[in-house]
């Protein structure tokens, strides 16, 4: 039987109001199964990102529910759902992934302080994480010595390592170049496989749609297609 | 760690910002440590200079002769003179007579005012002999002495110089009334104390001559004493100095002796110097609390600046796990980061321009506060408030005013702050 791990309902996120009202998301029901590969997508303004970032807590729904393994984040505190993010979802975004301050390493085994995880299990898992991203060797570089798909890499480096069950990348690609943007979707679809983690991305991307197993079609913050491959 | 390792690693993302942070408060520290430190030296230039002038740190009188000057208020002193001089704490002690009385020269006559004291003991208590510009101090406590002192002014309003005949009359008091007594006296000696009263009104002649003179043998209107700088800790407040037991251990001593007459030291004597001291007090507050108001802005500023060009990093972070709290205690670190470097630089600067000051002084000769003339160069005053209460306060009060931009950037949502980074 399959596993739901992100349920939301009758989501809405609306912004202004009265004749400035703009409704980024009316009324959207949908439920991801654990292991997933699933895009988002339609057009600029669509909702695609807003959705992403309500079932990441990064934002608060104007109403409606979002269930991430079965547990409501809609009624979480801010303090609460941090903690939620931390231990159950890991996040790349389209750029800016990094803190500039910390090396390739530090960057990587920033997530496990905060979860607490012992210098030696974190030293293990992040030279296991480099070796799988490619990017062994490259552990004491800055953020700022790296190339864009490298960048990305560490980012899906360090969304891993603290083993979420749900990862979420909003428009991960959009800023590398094809060849790097698709070693990258080749990169997480092996991981989702290897490892079973549930990855939904919001995407203009054709690459990652070929690679999606479910396309999640929205317009006017609506969804208007759910295309299961 | 991994807070104050991103803490440090932040703050010289950008040197330039940072550095001017730094300066700021390392410079409001230095300011007001400065400030304290001239501020106390001045205060003790100011006392040191009414009360060493003339004054002493003390004074012995008749009920309230201090307020009425009523010249009969006179006392028998040798038994008391006798009492201080065994006090370890006193230093020099001298007794003196004041008289207003009438001064005639070749081409003047003026009302002044004479006080007559013991030259050798004198020389002890008060700078009358470091004031003499001309001409040498009385030579002796003879009662048959001629030998006058003049004033500045008095001896140009006068049109005298040294050597000059004076005439000096003056009421002697007799049981039955009193009579005119005269005396014939040479200017011996020119004195100026750059305190106004003091250099157009006062001359000074030998204590026995105005015994004789007036009939007062063995009676003076005061006696005046310095205290031993070395019987109490340095840098005593006025509240703590009239604290001191030996004030009252001294009048209960005295009034053994004579119970009409009372000691009273330079806070009591001296209402408008002691008054003035306190604003002076009130003044170094104003001026800490702007000097700190100045770094606290900065330090907002520089903060606030340092949040808006990484609000993406504290959505990602904020994202990727860290709660409010956390982001909160970051930004916290930062400020105390920059509050402990500032600070510990600000005390170095604070030293060091205290030192110089401390060695090269201010000149401020020739000015008179509150009938004071100041006489020595003020130099700065290393005080423990500069090293302890300085830093503390300062360190509070940036902590404080981080505490806005650290609440700006916990309540930070990861969302809009994406988006406009976007």
């Amino acid at each position: 039987m399959k596993e739901t791990v992100i349920e939301t309902r009758h989501l809405n996120r609306f912004f202004g109001e009265g004749e400035t009202l703009v409704k980024a998301l009316n009324d959207v029901s949908l439920t991801i199964q654990k292991g997933e590969f699933t895009a988002l997508v339609g057009p600029s303004g669509s909702g695609k990102s807003t959705l992403l970032h309500l079932m990441g807590g990064l934002d608060e729904p104007t109403d409606g529910e979002i269930l991430l393994d079965n547990t409501n984040i809609s009624q979480m505190s801010e303090t609460q759902l941090s903690q939620f993010r931390r231990d159950h979802i890991g996040f790349i975004f389209q750029a800016y992934n990094l803190i500039p301050v910390l090396s390739v390493e530090e960057n990587i085994e920033y997530i496990m302080l905060l979860q607490g995880i012992s210098s030696h299990e974190r030293k293990k898992r992040t030279h296991d994480i480099l070796e799988k991203v490619g990017l062994e060797g490259k552990q004491n570089r800055l953020p700022s010595q790296l190339s864009g798909g490298q960048q990305q890499r560490v980012a899906v480096a360090r969304a891993m390592v603290s083993q979420p069950r749900i990862i979420l990348a909003d428009e991960p690609t959009a800023n590398l170049d094809s060849q790097t943007g698709s070693d990258l979707i080749a990169l997480m679809r092996q991981l989702n496989q290897e490892q079973g983690m549930t990855f939904v991305f919001s995407t203009h991307d054709t690459k990652i749609m070929e690679q999606a197993d479910r396309l999640v079609h929205l317009e006017d913050g609506a969804i208007v297609e759910d295309e299961v491959k | 760690m991994l807070l104050l390792t991103l803490a440090k690693r932040n703050l010289w993302r950008n040197k330039k910002r940072t550095s001017i942070t730094l300066l700021l408060i390392a410079c409001s520290v230095a300011a007001m440590m400065m400030t304290h430190g001239l501020i106390e030296g001045t205060k003790t230039s100011m006392v040191h200079s009414a009360t060493r002038l003339f004054p002493g740190d003390a004074q012995v009188h008749l009920n309230d002769y201090h307020v009425s000057r009523d010249t009969q208020l006179r006392f028998n002193y040798p038994k008391i003179v006798h009492y201080l001089q065994q006090q370890p704490e006193v230093a020099s002690i001298t007794a003196r007579i004041y008289e207003r009385a009438m001064i005639s020269s070749a081409s003047n006559a003026l009302n002044i005012q004479m006080v007559a004291v013991d030259p050798q003991q004198e020389a002890n208590v008060s700078k009358l002999a470091q004031a003499i510009i001309k001409g040498h101090m009385l030579s002796g406590n003879h009662d048959n002495s001629t030998e006058i002192l003049i004033g500045s002014k008095l001896a140009e309003k006068l049109e005298v110089k040294l050597g000059d005949r004076l005439v000096l009359s003056a009421a002697k008091l007799l049981e039955e009334g009193s009579e005119i007594a005269q005396g014939l006296f040479r200017v011996s000696g020119i004195v100026q104390f750059n305190a106004q009263q003091m250099d157009k009104n006062w001359v000074y002649i030998p204590l026995a001559k105005a015994q004789t003179m007036l009939g007062m043998e063995h009676q003076a209107h005061e006696l005046a004493f310095n205290i031993d700088p070395n019987a109490f800790p340095t840098h005593l407040s006025q509240d703590d100095f009239l604290a001191l037991a030996f004030w009252k251990n001294v009048n209960d001593a005295v009034h053994q002796i004579n119970p009409n007459v009372n000691v009273r030291n330079w806070p009591e004597l001296l209402p408008e110097l002691n008054a003035m001291l306190s604003m002076t007090d009130t003044s170094l507050f104003i001026t800490g609390l702007i000097l700190f108001i100045i770094a606290m802005l900065g330090m907002v500023n520089t903060l606030f600046m340092s949040i808006y060009e990484r609000m993406w990093e504290f959505a990602v972070i904020k994202a990727i796990g860290n709660t409010p709290g956390e982001i909160f205690l970051m930004i916290i670190t930062e400020g105390l980061l920059l509050a402990l470097w500032g600070i510990v630089f600000g005390i170095l600067l604070g030293s060091l321009g205290n030192a110089w000051i401390a060695h090269v002084g201010i000149d401020y000769s020739n000015m008179e506060f509150s009938g004071a003339a100041i006489v020595e160069p003020i130099r700065s005053e290393f005080h423990t408030v500069q090293y302890v209460h300085v830093p503390i306060i300062s360190l509070l009060l940036i902590l404080i005013s981080c505490l806005y931009p650290a609440r700006f950037a916990s309540k930070i949502i990861p969302a809009r702050a994406l988006h406009k980074s976007l």
